[in-house]
């Protein structure tokens, strides 16, 4: 009941306002009697108003108008929706939509070639690298990059093949000084071989010598 | 003069006031908005760059001590269309942030944004060479040898493709919105028939799809969607917790990534055109993709109004798996509900985060 009584007091005190506004602004002016140029509007006003108070009366309108306008909107946008994709679901929108693809790809082709070509003789001539060159080296590195990788994989299995415990620096060491003596070894051996085959022919050169007929004198 | 006596009644006051006071925030932020626009924070949960191939980068989230799930999560985002910190948009909003809070071993890979010298990427370079090597430099740097596959939206089929060529590093496999059967795909399945969309044509003309093309395919599935999307902006604009989500989220809604020139036209002739993956004709590095080899326990999420992935697309990796342990859940919201905004906190990713942690492996 207190707000009812605030509420209509703000009205009454604006339009109290209003109406000593005026007056002051006659005084002002100095016009004894000046028109009021609200005796048009404000009984239009006023009659509004007089609507709006039997809506609010009967439950209708209200602060909620914003609400109710959204609403509105959010409805018709939705059946707008609708309509729009049973329209654009058809096969006759989709063919239609395919031939402007094919006008508008028929025109622009050409046309981007042309000017592709034309824009590639430009920067060539300001000796400039236009955009194919540098996709080009682009798709240089990216090549690079790829063998890059694929090394790096066949490396990363060949590691993951390796023995669990990699040898010592010790046992790496011993593997060394055995692999020395062994060929300190191999190396008399061979040598051994050698004078063995060369005695061998020697033998040989005595056996043949010793082997061969004696040739007789003749008488 | 007039007496106007209105029917006031304290709930009428107070309406009046609160509106106003919202129309006065408003207006005040929307001029700051206009006049001081801020660039969203986003992409926040801590992470480290793990491998970087080219333009795809693995990254791994989060600190090792809260780690509680030695079973590494990798998710495998869409390669092209829009960047992946949809996936970790901001604090309290953030898939990734509450995988990591779950105690999960978490990698995401970054495809990356692609430029001409890329466009002779194909499918099988995806699936065969960069996946197995992301893979594996997950499964090394956990220091385990099986790990939990995350697929979503595009990520999803191609995930399915890896898992089924190479069962064995798959101990899970999770398709989120990830179509598989593409004669289900909606308006795509109409508009990139064969009999009306020259994928060569498009291709041959501009090396790649370019990102303007890519976004105005998207708008056109809701081209309603701008207008709503700035309706309830400005219905909400006296709120900042929304603003802030709103332009994070636009950030990323309008920030569009092209395809490889060779992946698009792989992608809509053997996906798309011919729907190859379902019926077991595709083809990948020389090896054929039977989704019957996957046995990995699966978990399939549906959207019920995915204009994108309608539900019967996802679900049809069900019937082809091999599985025996398989779920399929559905939620209401579109292709992004699943992983972004507040009902995917509240609905998804804690189904998800607890699917997953009854089949890891405790650290």
């Amino acid at each position: 009941m207190s707000d009812e009584r605030t509420t209509q007091d703000m009205f009454s005190m604006w339009k109290r306002s209003m109406d000593q506004g005026m007056d002051a602004w006659r005084t002002l002016v100095g016009q004894p009697q000046p028109p009021d140029v609200f005796q048009f509007w404000r009984p239009m006003f006023g009659q509004a108003m007089d609507v709006w108070t039997q809506m609010l009366q009967k439950g209708a309108g209200g602060p909620d108008g914003l609400a109710q306008w959204k609403k509105f909107m959010d409805d018709s946008v939705e059946a707008w929706s609708k309509v729009l994709g049973q329209a654009m679901q058809t096969e006759g929108f989709a063919a239609a939509m395919g031939k402007f693809m094919e006008q508008y790809l028929n025109t622009v082709g050409p046309m981007r070639k042309a000017l592709h070509a034309s824009s590639e003789d430009f920067l060539r001539s300001m000796n400039l690298p236009s955009r194919k060159q540098v996709t080009d080296l682009a798709g240089q590195f990216i090549s690079l990059e790829t063998r890059t990788e694929a090394l790096e994989e066949q490396i990363e299995k060949l590691v993951e093949g390796l023995p669990p415990d990699p040898p010592s620096k010790k046992q790496v060491s011993e593997l060394a000084s055995q692999i020395v003596s062994l060929e300190v070894r191999l190396r008399a051996l061979a040598q051994r071989i050698e004078e063995l085959v060369g005695s061998t022919a020697r033998v040989e050169a005595l056996v043949k010598r010793v082997g061969a007929p004696q040739s007789t004198p003749s008488s | 003069m007039l007496e106007w006596n209105f029917p006031v009644s304290g709930e009428f006051t107070k309406q009046v006031q609160d509106e106003t006071v919202k129309n006065v925030q408003r207006f005040a932020k929307g001029m700051e908005l206009v006049y001081r626009p801020r660039e969203p924070r986003v992409g926040q949960t801590p992470r480290e760059l793990v491998y970087k191939r080219n333009k795809s980068i693995l990254y791994r989230y989060g600190p090792t001590s809260e780690r509680r799930h030695a079973t590494p999560v990798l998710m495998v985002p869409n390669l092209g269309i829009s960047r992946p910190y949809i996936f970790d948009l901001y604090p309290g909003s953030s898939f990734v942030e509450h995988m990591v809070q779950q105690g999960f071993d978490f990698y995401l890979l970054d495809w990356g944004v692609f430029g001409d010298e890329d466009n002779g990427l194909t499918v099988d370079e995806c699936v065969t060479r960069i996946l197995p090597v992301m893979v594996r430099k997950a499964l090394k740097r956990s220091g385990t040898h099986s790990l939990t596959l995350l697929g979503y939206c595009m990520g999803a089929p191609l995930s399915a493709c890896y898992a089924a060529q190479n069962p064995e590093p798959v101990k899970n496999l999770i398709n989120m919105a990830g179509p598989i059967d593409y004669k289900y795909t909606g308006l795509f399945t109409t508009w990139l028939d064969k009999r009306y969309f020259d994928v060569d044509k498009l291709v041959d003309t501009f090396g790649s799809m370019p990102a303007d093309m890519v976004r105005l395919g998207f708008k056109m599935l809701k081209p309603t969607m701008d207008l709503t999307t700035f309706t309830n902006l400005w219905w909400n604009l006296w709120d900042d917790r929304y603003v802030d989500g709103f332009l994070a989220l636009n950030k990323w809604a309008n920030e569009y990534v092209p395809f490889p020139g060779e992946f698009f036209r792989q992608w809509v002739k053997e996906f798309y055109q011919e729907n190859k993956l379902i019926r077991n004709e595709l083809s990948l590095g020389g090896r054929p993709v039977h989704l019957s080899n996957i046995h990995a326990p699966l978990l399939v999420v549906g959207a019920k109004q995915d204009y994108i992935c309608p539900p019967e697309c996802a679900r049809a990796l069900m019937d082809a798996v091999s599985s025996t342990e398989k779920e399929y859940f559905e939620l209401p919201g579109g292709h992004i509900s699943l992983i972004a905004g507040r009902g995917a906190a509240r609905h998804v990713w804690p189904k998800v985060s607890a699917w997953i942690a009854r089949r890891s492996q405790a650290a």
